[in-house]
């Protein structure tokens, strides 16, 4: 058996033995057959391509699935509340366009103009709203590189010794990317669906964010000039308090509109999820240690996963229950 | 009730399961044969489009068999399906046709203006 046969094997074994239409031997034969006109590269595209479908079978974030449903009506709000984030950061965080009159010893290394090497993954995430208006493939590619981007800025900041956004940030913003990649590609849905959707949500949640602050601040000082700070600072906390807030308020609309889309309150329960990681990391009053951080994170992804699993279950349960009656 | 946004692959699909039964690499030379080499489907992507349209309930398995060692299933379209498809080869064959009259009507100004 040669390595590539024991690869596909290997992949092909990620399927689930029951369900999804997809038995071991059918797959392997037609992968085989399409293996063998294919060079190097084009096998390894194919068999990439093979391992991202089992994997999605296996996991249930296919388009067939409850999960993968609410994961695909997640997906652009979680990447228009990622865009809104950078956004927010990049104009009022990072970039010292005007002068506050005390200065705070916050950040001791900077890149450029910029407080922190946050810029570089918020203009990554900012370069995917243009592409949802205009180049709708790129999205996904966009929101990975952009997830990527966020990650590494952890290690680059070790490496280079330049100073990184605070972790309930970085986490926050890391959720919202697994979560838009999460969500499955449904053939028979254009891939533009849910575009309006983030671009309208983006611009939505940036203007909500930036006025909440803008008000709070007019209100308090009755100026509007002050940068915003990533710790200790009222404004950062008003975007902890408010999109929770209007989170909480959508879920009971939802709820109440259950008749209509049975996903809409499910994939505000997750979305809600990263952003409580980010209100939880700018309430905090003192910056998360680095463990504290990770370890909410962490606990993030354990308590997305037990959800999705456990929409998973109740979708199997009732799928179970409609054909034992001889109505599915 | 067909849906009117399906991607391309979803259309050569269900246009290479028009006519009659096919296993699964058959129907990824048919949809690049049908496409003329611009769309080639690869196997994940086609066995995650078949359980969508198997759960949509446009397709169906009508049988399996074993040949020189290959195990091969057979899909076909269903009543639903076959709708869903003569649905939206309607609505493509109207925008056409739209795009056709308008076309002739854009060029007669254009030739008029040529001979004067």
């Amino acid at each position: 058996m040669s390595n590539r046969e024991r690869l596909l094997r290997t992949i092909v074994r990620l399927y689930p033995s029951s369900g999804g239409g997809s038995p071991h031997e059918e797959v392997i034969s037609t992968a085989r057959d399409t293996l063998a006109s294919e060079g190097r590269a084009g096998a390894v595209r194919e068999l990439a391509d093979l391992a991202v479908h089992a994997f999605r079978a296996r996991t249930g974030l296919d388009a067939t699935s409850s999960p993968g449903a609410v994961a695909a009506t997640a997906a652009p709000l979680a990447q228009a509340s990622a865009i809104a984030l950078s956004g927010i950061f990049l104009l009022f965080a990072e970039w010292a366009w005007y002068s506050f009159p005390i200065t705070f010893p916050e950040f001791r290394t900077s890149l450029g103009p910029f407080s922190t090497l946050g810029p570089i993954a918020y203009v990554a995430w900012l370069l995917v709203l243009p592409a949802a208006a205009w180049w709708p493939r790129a999205v996904r590619p966009l929101t990975a590189l952009a997830l990527g981007l966020t990650v590494a800025l952890v290690p680059l900041s070790a490496v280079t010794g330049t100073d990184r956004p605070p972790l309930f940030v970085l986490s926050a913003l890391a959720l919202f990317g697994a979560m838009a990649l999460a969500a499955p590609a449904d053939p028979l849905r254009r891939p533009s669906a849910g575009r309006v959707l983030l671009v309208t949500g983006a611009l939505a949640v940036f203007g909500y964010l930036a006025l909440s602050m803008i008000s709070a601040e007019a209100s308090t000082y009755g100026e509007v000039t002050r940068p915003l700070w990533y710790r200790y600072a009222g404004d950062i906390r008003n975007i902890g308090f408010a999109v929770p807030a209007a989170l909480v308020i959508a879920l009971l609309v939802s709820l109440a509109c259950l008749r209509r889309s049975r996903r809409i309150p499910f994939a505000i329960v997750v979305l809600t999820l990263p952003w409580g990681v980010f209100a939880y990391g700018a309430t905090a009053g003192p910056p998360l240690g680095r463990l504290h951080a990770i370890t909410v994170c962490a606990a993030g992804v354990i308590v997305l996963g037990l959800l999705m699993a456990l929409i998973r279950v109740a979708y199997n349960a009732r799928r179970g229950t409609v054909r034992a009656d001889g109505t599915g | 009730m067909a849906s009117t946004s399906m991607q391309e692959p979803t259309r050569l699909l269900l246009t290479a399961l028009a006519d009659e039964p096919r296993h699964g690499y058959a129907l990824i030379k048919e949809v690049e044969l049908i496409s003329a080499g611009r769309v080639r489907l690869r196997t994940g992507t086609l066995y995650a489009a078949l359980a969508r349209l198997q759960q949509q309930g446009w397709v169906q398995v009508t049988g399996e068999e074993v040949v020189d060692g290959r195990h091969r299933r057979y899909y076909t379209l269903t009543g639903a399906g076959s709708e869903a498809l003569a649905e939206e080869t309607a609505r493509l064959r109207d925008t056409v046709l739209e795009a056709e009259r308008r076309l002739r009507l854009r060029a007669r100004p254009q030739a008029g203006e040529a001979t004067a």
